[in-house]
């Protein structure tokens, strides 16, 4: 196989992890819903960390999205 | 004979009282310094901005100065393995220290001249 | 009514940086007259205004542009010593110039027409470097070797003691690069996004009649991303400044 192509196809395989880390997000911030329907007073004191969480499972998912980059346009 | 006087009691129990408040007062500050309470939407958003460069940046570091060493003394991607890893060590530690800051509060003396101890 | 096909969204030519005046070289390096330097001009002569005028009048009870100034004044007094004690204040003039420049820069961006100077990497990186910089110098020159201690957390046994110091130098590392980063990567985001829902706008109005009613929706998206924008721009220089205060206090107190 032509080696730009299998950069391009690597690039669109790595792509698939942005989509992961949205699965991981909406985890957290589900989660953390469902705790504050049942606690609506504690919810606000936690909202921060949920921030947190939701950075850290981003964080990974655009190391996916920069391994698609450098697969794109790094010769 | 009574063992504790009760004005004796109140006494101390106002004092303990005030050491406790100066003490609250000054973590509280430290702490709010430091690690900033998300209180509404934008305060939120920026702790999570804040957490997010600093774990991505600390990985980047890592990687770049493992790449870079490895240039330099030509070993094979070992070094950069090792100091990726280290910088997602670090990237967690970074993480830790923004969101469960162990603010240290100064043992100061309190307003009755104790210096309490922990 | 769509004779020409219509222009391509183009977000990215904003950031064009635009040379005025004939090429200017010092030493080798470009360092001619361009946009970016005319909106730094503007905003610093923004904040001069701010506080030269704000400070003149010197009345006990304040006016609007004093006490717009006072305020200003007292907000970042409060976040280095909150941050930094006492000491941290003769530090006070750095950190008011870095909030004051990068508050105005971001909010000036928003304005139409208008160049975002803190949407370049190279100048967040220009700001950052500088209080690294500072750090590393001032904790040299006040503490000597015993500066290095910042890397050496207390209560470590001594098998992990390698492990535990690269892992601290390399987050001390990627203070300002994350300093750098975060303030470039939102001021970035914020002005492409809207320029590609003015994009929209254009487009819908294009398409004809039914585009002309439909391009309120994209405005009513922009009118609101303005907002938070602003809220951002706010909110990026605050977290600059209390970052380069905690930055700074680890200068003055080395040692965990």
């Amino acid at each position: 196989m032509d080696p730009v192509a299998a950069k391009y196809i690597g690039a669109g395989l790595a792509a698939i992890g942005m989509g992961v880390a949205a699965v991981g997000v909406g985890a957290i911030f589900g989660n953390f819903l469902s705790g504050a329907l049942r606690n609506p007073s504690a919810a606000d004191g936690q909202f921060g960390r949920a921030f947190i969480g939701a950075a850290l499972a981003e964080g990974l998912g655009i190391f996916a999205f920069l391994v698609a980059i450098i697969l794109l346009f790094v010769k | 004979m009574t063992p504790h006087d009760p004005k004796d009691l109140e006494a101390r129990l106002a004092s303990l009282k005030s050491g406790l408040e100066a003490h609250k007062a000054t973590d509280q500050r430290q702490n709010e310094a430091a690690a900033p309470k998300a209180e509404n939407m934008g305060q939120a958003m920026s702790l999570g901005i804040r957490v997010l460069s600093e774990f991505v940046a600390a990985i980047i570091v890592g990687g770049l100065m493992g790449w870079q060493f490895d240039t330099w003394l030509g070993t094979a991607p070992v070094l950069l393995l090792l100091f990726l890893l280290l910088g997602i060590i670090a990237g967690f530690w970074n993480v830790y220290r923004i969101a469960a800051a162990p603010a240290k509060p100064e043992i100061k003396p309190d307003s009755t001249g104790h210096k309490t101890k922990e | 009514m769509s004779a020409e096909a219509a222009p391509a969204i183009d977000p990215i030519h904003q950031f064009n940086i635009v040379r005025f005046g004939e090429p200017f070289h010092i030493g080798g390096v470009d360092a001619s007259f361009t946009n970016a330097s005319l909106f730094m001009v503007i905003v610093l002569g923004l904040i001069s205004a701010l506080m030269i005028i704000g400070t003149s009048s010197k009345a006990v009870v304040p006016g609007r542009i004093q006490s717009l100034a006072e305020m200003s004044y007292e907000f970042v007094a409060n976040t280095v010593r909150s941050a930094a004690g006492d000491a941290g204040m003769r530090f006070f003039p750095l950190v008011f110039s870095l909030f004051m420049f990068v508050f105005f820069a971001n909010m000036l961006g928003l304005v139409p027409y208008t160049f975002t100077v803190t949407s370049q990497i190279i100048v967040t990186f220009a700001l950052a470097a500088l209080v690294i910089l500072t750090v590393l110098v001032y904790g040299f020159y006040k503490h000597g070797t015993h500066f290095l201690h910042l890397f050496v957390p207390s209560g470590v046994p001594a098998a992990l003691m390698p492990f535990i110091v690269l892992i601290e130098v390399i987050s001390f590392v990627s203070r300002p690069i994350s300093l750098s980063v975060r303030l470039f990567a939102n001021m970035l985001a914020g002005h492409i996004t809207l320029k590609v829902f003015g994009g929209f706008i254009t487009m819908m109005i294009g398409a004809g009649a039914i585009g002309v009613v439909a391009a309120a929706l994209p405005m009513a998206a922009i009118v609101a991303l303005t907002a938070f924008e602003l809220l951002v721009a706010f909110l990026q220089a605050y977290v600059f400044t209390i970052l380069t205060c905690v930055y700074l206090n680890d200068a003055i107190h080395p040692g965990h």
